[in-house]
This record gives C-alpha cells, sequence and structure tokens, in this order.
C-alpha cells in the first residue's frame, strides 16, 4: 500500500446535506499524472479540493473516510493543513495571480516557508521555478513587473512555478487550462508532462483529449461515485463501466 | 395652489381623453396602436405636465428677484451708505409688506386703503403689532412706498402666473391631443419624456451644491474685502473682538487649521487601528452568526447623532480622561487640567468614525476575490499570513481611500468639538490642552448679536470655504483612488 503517494479509502464528502462524494477509492502513484474526468458537478474538485484539504475553508463540507499521503492520513488531528498544503501543491482554473511583482509571485511560498536562508538562494528558487514553467524566458526582464500584467497562459504559467517555487511533492491542478488559449494549452501540457520527473501530478480537465494526452491513469466520476479508474489507455479504448464508454463517446455529460 | 390644482386635473383629463382617442384613431382595436393605450394618455399628461411645471418653477425663481430690483432702486445709494446693506432693508420691506396682507386679510384695513396709507398719519408699526407682525423699527415713508410696491408688483406677478402657467398647459393639451393618433409612436417620446424628468432630478441636486460653492463665494470675497487675506491665511493669532468694528481683530486661520488637523490626526489614530482590524475580524474572522449580529451593531454606532457624542465627550470622556492624566489622577502625572481637551475630542470622534472605517474597509476586503485566498491557501500559507501578504496589499488602495474619506469626515465634524475640545484657540502641541476647530468657530462666530457685516462673522464664510475647499480636495482624492482600485478586478 505505502508506495502509492495518495491513497484514498471509502472517502465520503458531505456539503450539508448532499453527499457530494461517495465511497470513493483511488491510488495515485509517484511521478505519474493522475486525470480525473466526468460531467459537471460529478464532485471531482471536491475530491481534488479533499486532497489538500482546501475544503476547510468552507464551513459546511464534511469529509468521511481516510486519505494517505505517505502512508499517513492527512485527516488526522495531528495533521497541520498549513503544512500540508505546503507539500501538496495546488494551481486552479483561473489563473490567479497575487497582485504583486512576478519576482514576489513565485518567492511568496519559499518565503513563508523559510526555503532560502538568503536572497541569492531565493534568486536560484526564482529562477529555476519560472524556468521549469518554461516562463522565463518571456519573464526575466520584467521580474518585476506586476504578474497581473501578464496574458493569461502566462499567468497561468505563473500560477504553476509559483506552486512548484514550495518544492512541493504532489500537485494538483483543478482544470488549469480552461481559461486558456489552444496555443497557451499545449504549453502547459507540455509542462504537466515535464513536471512527472519530479512529483506526481493530479489533474480535473473537462477535455477528455487533454486527459489522453498528458496522463498515464484515469478516473472517471460520475455523480459522485468513482465508475471507473485505470490506465489511461485502457479507459479511453476498452472502458469495463458502459456509463464510462457512453461519456467517452459522448453521450452522457 | 389654484393653478397647480388645476395643471393637475387637467393632466387626468388629458390621461383619459388621450387614452381614448388613440383608440378611437384605432377604431378600439388596441393591436392597431402603435403603443400601448396607456402610453397616448402618459404622453398627453407628461405634455401638459413638464412645460407648465417648469414654467411655474422658472417664474417662482425670477419674480422675487425682479421686484427686489425693481424695489432697491427707489432707495438712494445715500440710504445704502448710512444704513444697513440693501439686503437688509429689502427684508424689512417684505415683511412690512406681508404684514399688510395680513392687515388686509383680516379686514382691518380695506385693500384700496392701503394705497392711501402714508407713514406721517398712521403708525405702520403699531397697525402691524395689532395683526402679530412685529417690526424691528418705525417705518419710514420709504420703506413703506417700497412696501406697497412690493405688494402691487407681487399681486400683478402672481395674476400672470397662473395666466401663464395655465395657458402653457392647456397648448401643452391641445398639441399633444392633435398629434394622438395610431401611427403616433407615443411610446417612444414618453421614453424621451421620462429621460428629461431623471436628468431635471439630477440636475438640481448638482445645481444645489453650485448654489452653495456661490453663496459662500461671494460672501468670502466681501470678507477679504473688509479683512487683509494675508493676515487671515497667515496670522498665528485668533482674537476677536466684538466690541468695535473692524481693527482690533486677529482672524488668523493657522490656530484653526492647527487644532483640526491636530484633532482629526488624533481621531484617525483611534479610529484607523480598530476600524480596520474589526473590518479583517468580521470579514475573514469572523462565522456568520458573529458577523450577523457585529456588523449591524457597528454601523449602529454611526447612525448615533453627533451631538450624543459630544455629550459623551463631555460627560464621561473628559473626566475619565482628567481621573487618569490629571492633577493626583491614576497615572500621577499633572498634565491636563480640565476635561475638554484635543485628546477628548479626538479620542471620542476616533469611534465615532470606527464604523466607518471599518464598513468601508470591509466591503473592499470583500471584494479581494476568493482565487486570491485560495491562492495563498494553497501554497500553505496560514490565515493571517495570507491576510498580512496577500489580501491587505490587495485591498491598499481602497483602504486608503476609506481612510481618506474618514479624514474628510473628521475634519468638518463639528458638535464633538464644540463640547469636548474647548473654546481656546491656540497653536499648542500638548494634546491634553484646549483646543478648537474650523468648524466649531464657524458656529461661534454665527451664533451671537453680531452683524452679518462685520468681519467679524464673515470670517465664518472664509473659514467654510477653505474647510470646503479642504474636505473637497480630500474627498476628490480619495475617489480617485477607490476608483482606480475598482478598475483593478472589473
Amino acid at each position: 500500500m505505502t508506495d502509492y503517494k495518495i491513497s484514498a479509502k471509502d472517502v465520503q464528502v458531505y456539503y450539508g446535506d448532499n453527499h457530494a462524494i461517495k465511497d470513493v477509492n483511488v491510488d495515485i502513484e509517484d511521478k505519474t499524472v493522475t486525470a480525473f474526468i466526468g460531467p459537471s458537478g460529478c464532485g471531482k474538485s471536491t475530491f481534488l479540493r479533499c486532497l489538500n484539504r482546501m475544503n476547510d475553508t468552507i464551513d459546511i463540507c464534511r469529509v468521511e473516510g481516510d486519505i494517505l499521503l505517505d502512508g499517513e492520513d492527512i485527516y488526522d488531528p495531528s495533521v497541520d493543513p498549513v503544512q500540508l498544503r505546503a507539500k501538496v501543491g495546488m494551481v486552479f482554473q483561473k489563473p490567479n495571480p497575487f497582485p504583486k511583482s512576478i519576482y514576489d509571485n513565485v518567492a511568496y511560498g519559499p518565503k513563508i516557508h523559510g526555503l532560502a536562508r538568503n536572497k541569492i538562494e531565493l534568486d536560484e528558487i526564482v529562477e529555476k521555478s519560472l524556468r521549469k514553467a518554461a516562463l522565463w524566458t518571456e519573464a526575466k526582464d520584467r521580474l518585476h513587473a506586476p504578474g497581473t500584467g501578464l496574458s493569461g497562459g502566462q499567468q497561468q504559467r505563473l500560477c504553476i512555478a509559483r506552486a512548484i517555487a514550495t518544492a512541493p511533492e504532489v500537485l494538483l491542478m483543478d482544470e488549469p487550462c480552461s481559461a486558456l488559449d489552444p496555443i497557451a494549452t499545449a504549453q502547459v501540457e507540455e509542462l504537466i508532462d515535464e513536471l512527472r520527473q519530479s512529483f506526481s501530478v493530479v489533474i480535473v480537465t473537462h477535455s477528455m483529449q487533454q486527459a489522453a494526452r498528458v496522463s498515464q491513469k484515469t478516473a472517471f466520476f460520475h455523480l459522485g461515485n468513482l465508475v471507473e479508474f485505470d490506465e489511461t489507455d485502457k479507459i479511453f479504448t476498452n472502458p469495463e463501466d458502459p456509463r464510462t464508454e457512453s461519456y467517452i463517446s459522448g453521450r452522457i455529460g | 395652489m389654484l393653478t397647480i390644482g388645476l395643471v393637475l386635473a387637467l393632466c387626468a383629463i388629458g390621461y383619459m381623453m388621450g387614452t381614448r382617442r388613440a383608440l378611437s384613431s384605432a377604431s378600439g382595436d388596441q393591436r392597431l396602436l402603435h403603443s400601448l393605450k396607456g402610453y397616448y394618455g402618459q404622453n398627453v399628461a407628461l405634455s401638459i405636465l413638464v412645460p407648465s411645471a417648469t414654467l411655474l418653477v422658472v417664474w417662482l425663481i425670477a419674480q422675487p428677484l425682479l421686484i427686489n430690483q425693481s424695489v432697491a432702486s427707489l432707495f438712494s445709494d445715500q440710504d445704502l451708505a448710512e444704513g444697513a446693506s440693501s439686503s437688509l432693508i429689502i427684508q424689512d420691506m417684505r415683511r412690512v409688506a406681508n404684514g399688510l396682507d395680513v392687515v388686509v386679510d383680516q379686514g382691518l384695513v380695506s385693500d384700496d386703503a392701503i394705497a392711501s396709507l402714508d407713514a406721517e398719519s398712521t403708525n405702520v408699526r403699531e397697525l402691524l403689532a395689532d395683526v402679530g407682525v412685529a417690526v424691528g423699527s418705525d417705518v419710514t415713508q420709504q420703506t413703506l412706498d417700497g412696501a406697497k410696491r412690493y405688494r402691487s408688483l407681487s399681486k400683478t406677478g402672481n395674476f400672470w402666473r397662473g395666466i401663464a402657467v395655465l395657458a402653457l398647459a392647456l397648448a401643452g393639451f391641445v398639441f399633444a391631443m392633435q398629434r394622438t393618433d395610431k401611427n403616433f409612436r407615443a411610446r417612444n417620446v414618453v421614453e424621451r419624456g421620462v429621460l428629461i424628468l431623471l436628468f431635471g432630478a439630477a440636475t438640481v441636486a448638482v445645481l444645489t451644491t453650485v448654489g452653495i460653492v456661490l453663496s459662500l463665494i461671494f460672501n468670502t470675497i466681501n470678507f477679504f474685502d473688509a479683512f487683509p487675506a494675508a493676515d487671515f491665511f497667515f496670522g498665528t493669532r485668533w482674537e476677536p473682538s466684538f466690541s468695535g468694528r473692524g481693527g482690533a481683530s486677529d482672524l488668523g486661520f493657522l490656530p484653526l487649521i492647527w487644532g483640526t488637523m491636530y484633532i482629526s490626526i488624533i481621531s484617525l489614530i483611534v479610529a484607523v487601528p480598530l476600524g480596520l482590524f474589526s473590518a479583517i475580524y468580521l470579514s475573514e474572522y469572523a462565522s456568520d452568526r458573529v458577523r450577523a449580529v457585529a456588523k449591524p451593531m457597528l454601523e449602529i454606532l454611526a447612525g448615533i447623532p453627533t451631538i450624543v457624542y459630544g455629550l459623551f465627550a463631555l460627560l464621561t470622556v473628559g473626566p475619565l480622561l482628567v481621573s487618569a492624566f490629571g492633577n493626583g489622577g491614576f497615572f500621577g502625572v499633572n498634565w491636563m487640567s480640565g476635561g475638554t481637551a484635543a485628546i477628548t475630542a479626538g479620542s471620542v470622534m476616533g469611534i465615532m468614525l470606527i464604523p466607518f472605517v471599518s464598513s468601508l474597509s470591509d466591503d473592499i476586503i470583500n471584494a479581494v476575490p476568493q482565487a486570491m485566498r485560495d491562492g495563498s491557501y494553497g501554497l500553505g500559507a496560514t490565515q493571517s499570513e495570507t491576510i498580512r501578504q496577500v489580501i491587505l496589499p490587495a485591498a491598499l488602495p481602497g483602504i486608503v481611500g476609506a481612510i481618506l474619506l474618514a479624514a474628510s469626515r473628521a475634519i468638518g465634524e463639528t458638535m464633538i468639538v464644540v463640547l469636548g475640545a474647548g473654546a481656546a484657540a491656540s497653536l499648542s502641541l500638548n494634546p491634553f490642552e484646549a483646543m478648537t476647530t474650523v468648524t466649531a468657530k464657524i458656529v461661534s462666530q454665527l451664533t451671537g448679536d453680531g452683524e452679518f457685516n462685520s468681519p467679524e462673522t464673515m470670517v465664518a464664510f472664509a473659514l467654510g470655504m477653505t474647510l470646503f475647499i479642504i474636505t473637497l480636495c480630500l474627498n476628490v482624492f480619495a475617489l480617485y483612488i477607490v476608483r482606480k482600485y475598482r478598475e483593478q478586478y472589473d
């Protein structure tokens, strides 16, 4: 069991009286890209947000079951959600750079967690993260310009750079390309593929082509249930469940 | 009154007739009309109401001005030089004229007999006193003549006003009725009429502001004719004397603006941290239930009349501060001798401003997109790190705008200062000393027996004008900052 980076067992999520996630079991391997697909409102984003306890900020949300990160239950009272989120980074649907300079956006996480001992180390982290996010060549001359002045695709890559700067072990991406044009999408997808070298990535997407292109494993959610979870190739070519098949061929969702 | 009633009645008739005429032009079939039948009626009613009401308003404003001018020409320049200003004489005459109206109404003297009244043979003052109209001094022949002329002019004026308004209303009625036809685009015309009505309402508000500014400007110019501007703006002593005219008074502006600024700064020192922290608590930490109770409670503070705050300063805060900082007080220092001091007024004013700062800042903090918070939490930041490093910087321009708006309220605040800060105009650095502000001095200069033509009273207008310009600049600056911030997320 502990070979898996994250393993979720019998996870239930309730929003007030609404049972949003039912009996989900997923094992996420290290250094792979796992895609969550499914129609809108099926709970894939909700489940993603459970993995770094972002749902804690919503009062009425309740999570049951076990989610283990490296064999340790992240909902254990002894776990500090703030520490957890440093390990499990997140990139959101809409690019949300802080109203600060590009440099300060990337340096934000390392500064909070004391990852750099001095300015030189911090500069290195910023450069490395921006390079990894394929933004360095575009941004190196304007590091101190506001991050909100970048284009949408650049902003999203800035947010990815910001997330990798804290050296996470898992990166959660909630529809990272839905606000981007096809060119920016292609750049981000390429990036995701490279990030797989360093850590595991979980991506929620509405685009089945995207899931097929970037992921090794795919989970199909429907109405709060995990319907099928398998190798991406198998899901897209030979799904076991009829619901998966009809979603992939465009009949539901 | 009668005119207005008639015009309104005509409107009602016009509405019904317009509707009926439109229907009959389409031989009773609503679908053949260009617009709904109600629009034809509204068109007629508006065509009657808008021009005649406009004429009425213009006439009401213009008539007294024209009459005053005509009556004022009765006086020679010599009279004006001796007596008070011409506006005072005209005021006298108007009062006499109104008194004569009452006399006629009560049937003491017939309307015709008024014309032959003269000041030599009749004691007009007594006559007026009989019907309960008090006049300050004996009525001279000149004033009586003026009053008679005033009466006759306004009488004819009122008569023609009624005629003209009614005529215009009828003309509007006929014009609109003639246009009413099944192909007439009544709906579009009514739409235009609504636009004009709304525009008119907005214009009234703007014109009033212009009027206020103009009245201040003219009085300020009068003041600077009587008192040197340099002494006003750069004088360091404020010692008006009410015994003599001019000369003896020192009307230096600096001690007052110093007091205003000093007290405002004290109040901001109190209000900004408290207001800002409570805004952060309410918008970021408080649960919905706490927020539902606490926010209205804070906003009640804003609804307390400032005179009540003044009483609070005078009766509670002042003595409390004296018992802390005064002779034999809690801290064993003898800094404060009386309850009225800059710090008393400043701290109470600060309490008054808390809801102002907090509710504006709360709105601004709430306007910071949730995505910013998510982004920061997603990187493993704690709540206070997120607030300090992401939310406050994002909201800063708006918060600065809120503080500037609060500052301009502090500068304009009067009652708390009158009751809490004392009346001595001093250029002191000591917050435990009595001080006074521009607004408090405006009150004390105008609430006396002084006449409205000495520099000691007219200085109030110069003070008001200066204050107005300062707060205007602050407000414009604050709004500019707030607006600039808003554009960032839209």
